[in-house]
């Protein structure tokens, strides 16, 4: 079976264009959210959002195609690479100009429009494949991708994710009461509610013999998977995190190691009551000592879709720095997170570290990273 | 470990059926899609919310329901099993996004229906399956170039081989035909395990 490497990556927040400007603020405990101006948000709970500077907005091409246009730049993507597109739902903001105005081409809209665009955008041969798997979409493409390497399918699979901040998106999560009706602060005892964010990212993985024998730069290793449904309702957690644990306890079976092992965690975090709550108690569930945790949500809000790239790309710099980043927001952690989650960076040697991210319908995707791979 | 399609349940606009079984069910003439749970006894025990449900989620419903039986395998309330769910379709779900944002325009772009929503992801047919048939396996919607069950089954089955699920559930949602296969070990249906 092969090794797989992260070689190459790039993402796009509302810190800015660059892995340096998010883990920058990050690390200095400095939120990147901020009200927006994009849509009217007087009638909703909150008006903050997570968006990056510059894009246009109903203007032509979607906001998930500009963030895409920037990342994909100066890409360093194999043409021979497979590739995978992760969103929650694509081109929102070309669902409600099709809607506001009355025009547009039947299915314009679709997923598989955007895949044919970005995959122009990432110069791969390979067709691709859309996956969709609500807010842990693209965990769930990572670990596909990462199964098809060291499966012998491929030697190469680009993933690529994106999703924006909507009108659309932002009334949904409205409608559900799920917002903070300020910055979200994930893990904090006063935590009430997410912060949509946008972001955009791709992740170059390659087999580790690959990448040796091509003098690849590598960052770290996807070493184990894991994937599990609550089975229990469409909007809510299982509360007593059983799901969650169970792709956590699936990712540590094909990485091949036990829970002492994992140093960190990169969590979910979403700043929701239910989902922070389920997912301590998952932690608690799997971990027989509190790690270091924390989310990113805080500083860049919920990117949906493209958190789990985010978030192990994000993870990456942990193995180059030493650091563990704090959780943006938190001032005094609530009681279950007392222990795990931090204000301040700590410094961690981390070999190992856990992602984790949770979904509508009950969705849940978890990674293990491996510090090192080929040299 | 030889993994194959244990069964297949079916559904088009007209008919309904279970390839093992050899089932084959004309219902367009006598009562709608919609009613088909009910009078026709498709589901062991209700599906709650069904009425609400957006046609796909609905469909998805009735292939799990179908390939479940023709693969012999057995579901209850208080069971959930260790399968996974992989599906794809034409669109997504176009429809239920416009059906969403026309909604809250029309009322003034001031609230919108949780209930529609919650259907503007294309995992959410798959996901009312899971939670109505207790399925605890992997989820997520995939869109190749064609939309087709066939092309999903080496995920399934690679998910199946590295320890992700031990059944996997493979939709292919078109409307003119629905399909639901049952992706497993043919050793465990030697052994009669389901």
């Amino acid at each position: 079976m092969n090794n797989v490497v992260f070689t190459d990556f790039e993402l796009i927040t509302s810190y800015g264009q660059g892995m340096e400007s998010c883990w920058e603020g990050l690390l200095g405990g400095k939120s990147a959210l901020a009200e927006t101006d994009r849509f009217d948000t007087s009638a909703f709970k909150s008006s903050m959002a997570g968006t990056v500077p510059g894009l246009s907005y109903h203007e032509g091409t979607s906001v998930v195609l500009q963030m895409l246009g920037k990342v994909l730049e100066q890409h360093g993507i194999p043409s021979d690479a497979g590739f995978l597109l992760a969103t929650l739902n694509g081109e929102m903001d070309c669902v409600e100009q099709m809607v506001l105005t009355g025009e547009g081409e039947p299915h314009a809209c679709c997923m598989n429009q955007l895949l044919e665009s970005v995959r122009e955008l990432c110069g791969v041969e390979d067709k691709g494949m859309v996956v969709s798997s609500a807010c842990a979409s693209s965990t769930v493409a990572l670990g596909m991708a990462a199964s098809a390497i060291r499966n012998g399918e491929r030697d190469c699979v680009v993933v690529v994710s994106c999703d924006a901040v909507t009108e659309f998106l932002y009334s949904g999560f409205s409608s559900l009461m799920a917002l903070d009706s300020g910055k979200s602060r994930p893990f904090d005892a006063e935590h009430a509610g997410l912060t949509i964010g946008e972001a955009a990212g791709y992740a170059v993985l390659m087999s580790e013999e690959r990448a040796i024998r091509e003098g690849r730069v590598v960052t770290g290793e996807l070493a184990g998977w894991g994937m599990s449904n609550d089975a229990n309702h469409m909007t809510g957690p299982l509360r007593d995190g059983s799901g969650l644990a169970r792709s956590i306890e699936i990712a540590l079976k094909v990485a091949g190691i036990d829970e002492g092992q994992v140093d960190c965690i990169a969590a979910h975090g979403t700043g929701t009551v239910y989902n922070d709550n389920m997912e301590m108690a998952a932690f608690h569930r799997v971990f027989s000592s509190p790690r270091p945790t924390y989310s990113v949500k805080g500083g860049i809000g919920h990117t949906m879709g493209a958190a789990g790239l985010a978030e192990a790309l994000i993870a990456l710099k942990t193995f180059e720095t030493g650091s563990v980043p704090p959780t943006v927001g938190v001032v005094s952690p609530a009681e279950d997170a007392v222990g795990w989650v931090a204000s301040e960076p700590v410094e961690v040697d981390a070999t190992h570290i856990l992602s984790t991210n949770a979904g509508f319908g009950g969705v849940n995707a978890s990674l293990i990273l491996r510090k090192g791979g080929a040299q | 470990m030889k993994i194959d399609v244990l069964g297949t349940g079916w559904l088009t606009p007209s008919e309904y059926g279970a390839e093992r079984l050899g089932l084959s069910v004309e219902y367009a003439s006598r009562t709608t899609m919609r009613s088909l749970g009910k009078e026709d006894g498709l589901f062991a025990y209700p599906v709650k919310n069904f009425g609400r449900f957006e046609s796909m989620s609905q469909r998805a419903c009735y292939v799990t329901s179908l390939a479940l039986r023709d693969a012999g395998m057995e579901y209850s309330k208080d069971l959930k099993q260790d399968v996974g769910l992989l599906g794809t379709d034409l669109y997504g779900c176009e429809q239920a996004n416009l059906a969403y944002f026309r909604d809250y325009v029309e009322g003034g772009r001031t609230l919108a229906r949780a209930n529609l929503f919650i259907y503007t992801l294309p995992s959410s047919p798959l996901a009312e399956a899971a939670v109505h048939f207790g399925l605890q396996g992997p989820l997520t919607y995939l869109r190749g170039e064609e939309p087709s069950a066939e092309s999903l089954i080496v995920h399934a089955k690679r998910m199946i081989a590295e320890g992700q699920a031990e059944y996997m559930m493979v939709y292919e949602l078109t409307g003119e035909l629905d399909r639901c296969l049952v992706v497993g070990s043919t050793d465990n249906a030697s052994k009669g395990e389901f």
